[in-house]
């Protein structure tokens, strides 16, 4: 691997690219296979995440760090949901997938947690922009790019994954 | 309880927090991947060491990219043949695939050639109207581009590269690839989208020619590639 990491830019984006690809490439399998459930497509996703990651490398402050997992992972989860759209031929609205990939903890001990779970219990597509735009604060701009979607999609997903978020909170609720 | 953006914002932290719980560590997630996989892997690495020139053509120049092309459904690919021969320096591999053909080159035990003797071949024949409008030349990393354009934006992608363990992939969904000669050398031609291309080696170099000019034309154009003369 390391003599096709001769020409990635500067020695420092080598190295980082190195390090994500050797710390990564199988949790984005893992999680592209959870989601798609396809293994030859899960391979493909990993390649399309690292497509889309080797232009970042001069925006990785540092490699090893949580917030660079978290994106990487999220950044697989965003490959994965435009190839599923892709692959079922569908445009907008929600991704429902058979099974949600993750599990989600039954219980929760805090506003925080409740909220936490029923993200989790979204659609893809929709906890996925919520990710984008409240862990990691991007602007509508910088998401329509990640996402390669217009700055009006972005807005319009936003405002469904909080509203179906409320729906889900409104139906928590009302079981209590 | 009311979904305040700060509420949403730690919720969200959460929620990432819980799925990064769940993935296992690198080490141990046991999986090989496919040779495929590992295949689509080194050549995106490669990719990077283009200059990047050269990756910004390739990204804007659409018309590149058919003889380029990236652009494939690997994932529904099923093996239909292999056809393979040999040349001095490398090993030239036809894979047909049900939407594309791929083509492999592999380095024999003659080994590449330096990149140092690099040799630009370009075709001595153009058809009129036709004036050359963009060219990368990039012999150190072993790669020609010559792109000629007519007044009514029909265009002629003239390649030139030197094979170093790479792959070239062709739509070829709904057409099929035929075997030319190209003087002296084997080649082939394929229409797909209404372009015409034919691709070729000779001992050294691997050419590809993109037209709208039907196989005629471009094959004559293939033929006419000679050593540019210093």
């Amino acid at each position: 691997m390391l003599i096709y990491l001769a020409g990635i830019g500067s020695e420092e984006e080598k190295s980082k690219f190195e390090y994500i690809y050797e710390s990564y490439q199988k949790q984005i399998y893992y999680v592209a296979l959870r989601i798609l459930k396809d293994s030859h497509l899960a391979e493909d996703a990993v390649h399309e995440t690292f497509l889309k990651l080797i232009p970042k490398l001069p925006d990785f402050k540092d490699p090893k760090s949580g917030e660079t997992r978290r994106y990487v992972i999220l950044t697989a989860e965003s490959v994965c949901i435009d190839m599923y759209r892709k692959k079922h031929k569908r445009d907008v609205g929600a991704v429902f997938f058979e099974d949600l990939p993750y599990e989600v903890a039954a219980a929760a001990s805090s506003d925080t947690d409740e909220v936490a779970i029923l993200i989790e219990k979204l659609p893809l597509n929709y906890s996925v922009i919520i990710k984008y735009k409240y862990t990691f604060g991007f602007t509508d701009k910088e998401i329509a790019k990640e996402l390669a979607i217009t700055e009006s999609n972005v807005r319009k997903r936003l405002e469904r994954a909080r509203n179906a978020l409320l729906k889900l909170m409104e139906g928590a609720e009302a079981t209590l | 309880m009311i979904l305040t953006e700060e509420l949403l914002r730690r919720a969200a932290v959460q929620a990432e927090i819980n799925l990064l719980a769940q993935i296992p560590q690198e080490n141990e997630i046991k999986h090989t991947f496919s040779k495929r996989y590992e295949r689509k892997m080194r050549r995106l690495i490669r990719s990077q060491r283009r200059p990047p020139a050269v990756n910004t053509a390739i990204r804007v120049t659409k018309r590149t990219v058919l003889v380029l092309a990236a652009a494939v459904t690997l994932m529904l690919a099923t093996v239909l043949g292999v056809g393979a021969w040999r040349a001095r320096f490398f090993e030239m591999l036809q894979e047909v695939f049900e939407k594309y053909t791929e083509i492999r080159f592999e380095i024999t035990d003659g080994g590449a050639r330096a990149v140092s003797e690099f040799e630009i071949w370009i075709p001595a024949y153009i058809p009129d109207g036709y004036n050359l409008t963009a060219s990368i030349e990039h012999p150190e990393i072993g790669f020609i581009m010559y792109e000629y354009s007519d007044a009514y934006n029909h265009f002629i992608v003239y390649c030139q590269n030197l094979p170093d363990a790479g792959v070239v992939q062709y739509n070829t969904e709904n057409t099929g690839v035929i075997d030319v000669k190209v003087g002296e050398n084997a080649g082939h031609y394929l229409a797909t989208d209404g372009r015409d291309v034919v691709f070729w080696t000779n001992d050294s170099y691997f050419f590809d020619i993109t037209t709208s000019l039907g196989e005629k034309e471009t094959l004559r154009i293939a033929k006419s590639v000679t050593k540019k003369k210093s």
